[in-house]
């Protein structure tokens, strides 16, 4: 008998106890399947390791815990070396000069990546569905492949490379995302101004693999969009149809 | 069984998959190139909590046996083809279960030799890592102070106060700061590799 698939929000206790080899031996063979065909879950395992390995690092596992832990991590390719990365990595932010946690400074920042207040979001929204209808009227008389551009998350506007485009490309771009990692069934893309004004949005959009590479494709009608820096929010639509922010990539357009 | 003294490929590294056509979809996403190698490291995993020494060597035995049946199978297996695949994964376990233990001599080497006092490399990663930081954004730095600022008493609290003050779930934020950590440590990887071509 073997678990349903789950959506990445399996108790964290069962993968910790999965880990250290203290879950039933049935209840670790049905993570095992899981495992195995649930890529939202094997992202919540590595997670669960990197949490190990930190706790490991502050004393807060048992000797056997430790033990049993290390054993596992032995026999991973590059396993130890976590510890060691870990090590410096904690040290490294300890070291920091942290400036007093502010609540107030958090919210603004969050403030500013926000999506637009609700009673904006009507007319936003018919906006983007008259700018859509004239992209579908004008692209149904001359069709073109779209120029397309794979983002990866992460980077600044201070970055000397960042992804750059040309407006005059076509009627519509198509953007690559690179997830790293694919954790939900279905995203949501929001296009942005360098003001955090929403200028589209984009759900119900799936990960391919290519190669190497895991990418959330979408497309972006020109019209409109002027030269600048841009980014794009993507959300992953979880099981209760709510959507977790999870990276952010920048983009720049020029004439 | 492969010499455990060989030197491993990378995941990336496999050998093509052969041409195996396959008339179950289900198979047919199987085969589609490098979703393989995803198998193949859980599967390591799976190796490796069983309390394996040779988990790579059991993973690549496990696809081995899965590709040589699919022509033969394909038509007519009902279900997930990695319920198949696990199943393959328990016999293999059970037979290595059975085997005499034997410890790899470089696993003994792992243990017996410790780096000499040369500290060179590791001022190196020290380095990497600062400079990797410094290119997060400001949202995912912050993140990652603030996720990591804790010690072993007030972790769960600290975290779930996080969570909540970004409005994300403890597993959202648990995933977003391993995708963060991940990406910082292909970030120093890379600078590493980078400081040492300057240095030779």
């Amino acid at each position: 008998m073997y678990l349903e698939k789950t959506d990445g929000t399996e108790p964290i206790l069962n993968l910790r106890a999965f880990l250290l080899g203290t879950l039933a031996e049935t209840d670790a063979e049905r993570v095992e399947f899981s495992l195995l065909s649930d890529d939202g879950l094997y992202e919540l395992l590595l997670a669960t390791e990197e949490e190990l390995i930190d706790d490991y690092l502050v004393g807060a596992l048992s000797s056997s815990e430790a033990s049993s832990f290390l054993g596992y991590l032995d026999k991973l390719p590059g396993g130890r070396s976590r510890i060691d990365s870990a090590r410096d990595f904690r040290q490294r932010l300890a070291s920091e000069n942290l400036t007093p946690t502010s609540r107030t400074r958090w919210k603004a920042a969050a403030r500013r990546l926000s999506p637009l207040p609700t009673w904006q979001r009507p007319a936003w929204a018919t906006a983007f569905l008259v700018l859509a209808s004239a992209v579908a009227f004008y692209a149904s008389r001359e069709y073109r492949e779209p120029a397309s551009v794979v983002l990866t998350a992460g980077l600044t506007r201070s970055e000397g490379e960042i992804p750059t485009m040309t407006l005059s490309s076509g009627s519509s771009l198509r953007l690559m995302l690179d997830l790293g990692v694919h954790s939900h069934g279905r995203y949501r893309a929001t296009l942005f101004d360098a003001d955090s004004r929403a200028i589209s949005t984009s759900q119900g959009l799936t990960a391919s693999v290519t190669e190497r590479r895991i990418l959330v494709a979408f497309v972006i009608p020109v019209a409109g969009l002027e030269p600048g820096d841009y980014f794009i929010s993507l959300d992953g639509e979880a099981a209760s149809k709510a959507y977790d922010p999870l990276e952010k990539y920048i983009l720049r357009l020029i004439e | 069984m492969k010499d455990a003294l060989q030197p491993r490929p990378a995941t990336d590294e496999l050998e093509p998959v052969p041409a195996v056509e396959a008339r179950n979809p289900a198979f047919d996403a199987l085969l589609i190139p490098g979703e393989f190698g995803k198998v193949r490291d859980r599967l390591v995993r799976i190796f490796a909590r069983r309390g394996c020494s040779v988990p790579e060597d059991l993973a690549d035995e496990t696809i081995s046996r899965v590709l040589g049946k699919i022509p033969e199978i394909a038509a007519t297996y009902e279900g997930d083809p990695l319920r198949y695949v696990h199943g393959v994964a328990r016999n293999v376990y059970r037979e290595y279960s059975r085997r005499p233990r034997t410890v790899a001599l470089e696993d003994r080497i792992q243990f017996l030799v410790t780096p000499a006092g040369d500290t060179a490399p590791k001022e190196a990663a020290h380095e990497c890592l600062e400079s990797c930081l410094s290119k997060l954004n400001p949202g995912d730095r912050r993140l990652i102070r603030e996720y990591y600022r804790y010690d072993k008493f007030d972790k769960v609290d600290r975290r779930k106060a996080l969570a909540t003050e970004l409005g994300i779930e403890m597993n959202t934020l648990r995933i977003k700061s391993y995708r963060i950590r991940h990406r910082l440590s292909g970030c120093v990887l890379d600078c590493v590799k980078k400081s040492d071509v300057r240095l030779k």
